[in-house]
This record gives C-alpha cells, sequence and structure tokens, in this order.
C-alpha cells in the first residue's frame, strides 16, 4: 500500500492533456450602476499541444464572453470572438484594450477588494476556475 | 511617363518636403511639441452650432464651452475596458493641473449612446472617475455636429438585438479653448503625464485674439 502513494500522488497532480495554468486574473472595478465590466488573466500553457479558450462563466454577470479588439477606420471596436487561441509552450494574455472577457449583465458592482469565482472551459483541457480579485483601476 | 513628368513630380516631391521640414522647424516651438501625443490645430476650428443635454438634462450649446478650458472624451458607460481606461487618465490629467488655480479646466465624457446612457446614468458614471466630470449626450445629429469638429467618429449598431450592443468609437481626447474652438486632439495610447505636461503649457500660454 505505502509504495503505492507516490504513484497515487503523480496521477493525481498530472492533468490529463495541454497543461494550461491561469496567471494575473484580475477585474476592473465598475463605477455604480454599471452593467459590463472586464476581466483579465493569462493562459499559461506548459503542454506540448495548442488549446483555445473557448468559454467563461460566472455568477457574477449573465454573460461572460470573449472579446477582442478590432482596429478600423479610426475607431476601436471591441468584437465577441468564439476562442483565443493558446499555442503549445505559449499564452494568451488578456489585457487592458486587447483580447479580454466582458462580462455583459453584471448582477451587481464589482467591488474592489472583492473577488469573482471565474469557470473557463478550454477546447482540450478540462475547465479551469479561478478566483478573480477585483481592483479599482483609477490609479495608475 | 516622360522623364520630364518624372522630374516634374520629384521635384514637386522635394519642393513639399522641404516646405514640411521648414514647417517643422520654425513651427517647433517647445510647448506645441506634442511628440506622438497628438496634435494642436494650425488654425483652431470653430464649433458648429448644436443643441446637446449635460448631465443634469439642461440644455448645452457650443457657446456653453466658452470662457473656460474643456477636454472631452467620446465614448460611452456600457464600454468595459477602453472607456473607464481613458476616464481613468483623465482623472489623473485634471488631478495634476488641480494645483493650478489660474486655470479653468472642465472635463467630459460625451456619450455617443444616448439611447442607454441618461443624463443621470451619465452624472452617476463619470463622478466615480472625478467628482467634477460632465456629461453630455444628445441625439444623433446634434451629437455628430460636435464629433465631427472635434475629430472624433463613432457607430452605433443601427437596430441592436437587445440592449447589450456595442458602440464602435475613436479614442481620444480634444481640447476646446475659452473662445469655444477646437484647439488640440490627444491620441491613445495615453499617458497622463505628458497629456498634462502639453496641456497645461497649451492653456497657460493661450492668447485670446
Amino acid at each position: 500500500m505505502r509504495s503505492l502513494l507516490p504513484l497515487l500522488l503523480l496521477a493525481l497532480s498530472a492533468p490529463a492533456l495541454a497543461d494550461i495554468t491561469i496567471t494575473d486574473a484580475w477585474a476592473r472595478a465598475t463605477p455604480p450602476g454599471a452593467r459590463t465590466a472586464a476581466v483579465y488573466f493569462t493562459v499559461v500553457n506548459d503542454g506540448e499541444a495548442p488549446d483555445a479558450l473557448v468559454g467563461a462563466a460566472t455568477e457574477a454577470s449573465d454573460l461572460a464572453e470573449l472579446h477582442t479588439h478590432v482596429h478600423a477606420d479610426g475607431m476601436m471596436q471591441m468584437k465577441q470572438v468564439p476562442a483565443i487561441d493558446v499555442p503549445a509552450g505559449g499564452e494568451a494574455v488578456l489585457k487592458p484594450h486587447g483580447d479580454h472577457l466582458m462580462l455583459v449583465g453584471l448582477h451587481g458592482a464589482l467591488a474592489p477588494g472583492e473577488s469573482l469565482e471565474l469557470t473557463l472551459s478550454f477546447e482540450h483541457h478540462a475547465q479551469v476556475t479561478v478566483s478573480v480579485p477585483i481592483r479599482d483601476a483609477r490609479k495608475p | 511617363m516622360k522623364p520630364a513628368g518624372i522630374a516634374a513630380i520629384v521635384f514637386v516631391g522635394l519642393l513639399a518636403f522641404g516646405l514640411g521640414a521648414w514647417w517643422a522647424v520654425t513651427s517647433s516651438q517647445p510647448d506645441l511639441e506634442m511628440a506622438g501625443s497628438g496634435y494642436v490645430l494650425p488654425e483652431p476650428r470653430d464649433l458648429p452650432a448644436f443643441e446637446l443635454v449635460d448631465g443634469q438634462g439642461v440644455a448645452f450649446s457650443q457657446t456653453d464651452f466658452q470662457g473656460h478650458w474643456s477636454v472631452l472624451y467620446f465614448g460611452f458607460t456600457y464600454c468595459p475596458d477602453v472607456c473607464p481606461a481613458a476616464l481613468a487618465v483623465m482623472a489623473q490629467v485634471k488631478q495634476q493641473l488641480d494645483g493650478d488655480e489660474d486655470l479653468d479646466d472642465r472635463y467630459y465624457l460625451v456619450s455617443v449612446d444616448p439611447a442607454r446612457d441618461t443624463p443621470v446614468r451619465l452624472t452617476e458614471y463619470v463622478t466615480y472617475f472625478d467628482p467634477e466630470f460632465l456629461g453630455l449626450t444628445g441625439e444623433f445629429d446634434q451629437l455628430d455636429r460636435l464629433t465631427r469638429a472635434a475629430g472624433a467618429v463613432y457607430k452605433v449598431p443601427d437596430a441592436p438585438e437587445d440592449d447589450n450592443y456595442l458602440v464602435a468609437h475613436s479614442s481620444t481626447l480634444t481640447l476646446i479653448d475659452p473662445a469655444g474652438r477646437v484647439h488640440a486632439i490627444f491620441t491613445s495610447p495615453f499617458d497622463p503625464n505628458v497629456i498634462a505636461d502639453k496641456l497645461g503649457a497649451l492653456m497657460r500660454n493661450w492668447k485670446a485674439d
């Protein structure tokens, strides 16, 4: 029995396929009455196979959409995208003015110091749930 | 094309380049140098007549920009990413200039999404970033008059399916002088320190015609 323990621990700690971790997650605290918010994070893929972020869900809002920014005709336009690629051995960075997660239909204000729970879905990897701290981004 | 034609084009090109260089040298006073952060209009541009509403629902026309400096950002409150970041920059700029009591500077979010951004909603939103920030909005034909003159562009979907539509818009800060004319336009990415420096210099060095 004792000799099985290391094997068991190894099995528990080794993720199935791609090796996905979420770092640097934060959500922008919202002004009063806001119906939308943005969430940012980095998806790190230490695996040898590419993957893609294909969806997100949180109890903080009705919807959590993957968005990118398109620059056209002198305008910034947010566009919903079906997936954000995470290359093998690489990362996808969701950040202000770039790809981001847009929460639509907020259920309440996002207050600084609190956090929201976010479940991310991938093309291959199992769902990942992260706790996202809410930050007051009014100061640099 | 004949060689003479090509030579003429080259000559005209060189002439234009020379004029540009001459203009750049003669007009590059330190306080007008924008260093990639935007540009000062060679001739301030008059605003056309328009009728908007402020954050109290009170009528606001082009003459209400006269007698003080105004910094305008065009956006909408359902915007989760670009607008809050820009308004945070605008708040930092204002705070840096607040020390100079000689400057009468006011800061506005002009919402190009009047269907969702009521005056009450706008005021609630802008005062989160700074208690003195002001809101403006209005009918599209009136907004268009201001945005065109202010160098801003936007596009609201014609027939949105629901209330969750997105608005495309330029992200610039427009400076209107105390004569009520478009004076300078700052382009993103915004650096609050650079903008505060340039804005302060433009305001302090301005002389009424």
